[in-house]
C-alpha cells in the first residue's frame, strides 16, 4: 500500500522546493500543505516537529525535519 | 531593494568570516527570492524557511542574516537552516 505522504511547506523555501522535486522524481503522490497561509496546518506542523523550520515531511508518522534525503529514502522504504 | 542589492549585502557579511554564501548559487538566489517576498509581504526581510509567530522578540531573530551560528543545524551540519551560509 502506498505511504501517506504529507510536505509542510512555504512557496519561497530552497529546500522544500528540493524535498518535493526528490519526491516527484521517486513518483511518490504527496500532500503539499503551505503551512505560510495555512495556519490551522502550521500549528499540526508544529505540534508534530516541535520546531517552526520548513520542511517538515510526515511519512506514514514518521517526521522528518528539513531536507534530509538519506532519512527520506529510508523512510519511504 | 533588489535581489543584487541583497546579494551584495550578504556577500560583505561574509568577508573575513567562517562562514560563506552557499556555493550553489541557484540555491542562494532561491533564498535571495524568499526573503525579498517576505520584505513584500511582511516589511522585513524575515527568513523563508521558518515560521513567524507574530510576537516581535522572535520574529526579530529570523530577520536574514539571522543568529545562525547558535543554531543546532550549524553546529550539526556547518550550514545554516537555509542553506545560504555554509562553513568555508
Amino acid at each position: 500500500m502506498a505511504k501517506q505522504v504529507k510536505v509542510y511547506s512555504t512557496p519561497t523555501c530552497p529546500y522544500c522546493h528540493k524535498a518535493k522535486d526528490f519526491l516527484n522524481e521517486k513518483k511518490v503522490e504527496f500532500d503539499d500543505i503551505d503551512v505560510a497561509e495555512n495556519q490551522e496546518a502550521a500549528k499540526e506542523m508544529i505540534e508534530k516537529s516541535g520546531q517552526m523550520g520548513v520542511p517538515v515531511l510526515d511519512i506514514d508518522g514518521k517526521i522528518i525535519v528539513g531536507f534530509d534525503q538519506e532519512a527520506l529514502e529510508e523512510a519511504l522504504g | 531593494m533588489n535581489k543584487e542589492d541583497l546579494i551584495k549585502i550578504w556577500e560583505r557579511f561574509e568577508q573575513g568570516k567562517d562562514f560563506m554564501l552557499n556555493p550553489d548559487r541557484a540555491h542562494f538566489e532561491g533564498v535571495a527570492d524568499g526573503v525579498l517576498t517576505n520584505l513584500e509581504k511582511y516589511g522585513s526581510r524575515f527568513c523563508p524557511c521558518r515560521l513567524r509567530d507574530g510576537t516581535t522578540g522572535r520574529d526579530m531573530r529570523l530577520l536574514c542574516p539571522c543568529n545562525f551560528k547558535e543554531q543546532e543545524r550549524w553546529k550539526d551540519k556547518g550550514e545554516c537552516w537555509c542553506g545560504l551560509f555554509v562553513k568555508r
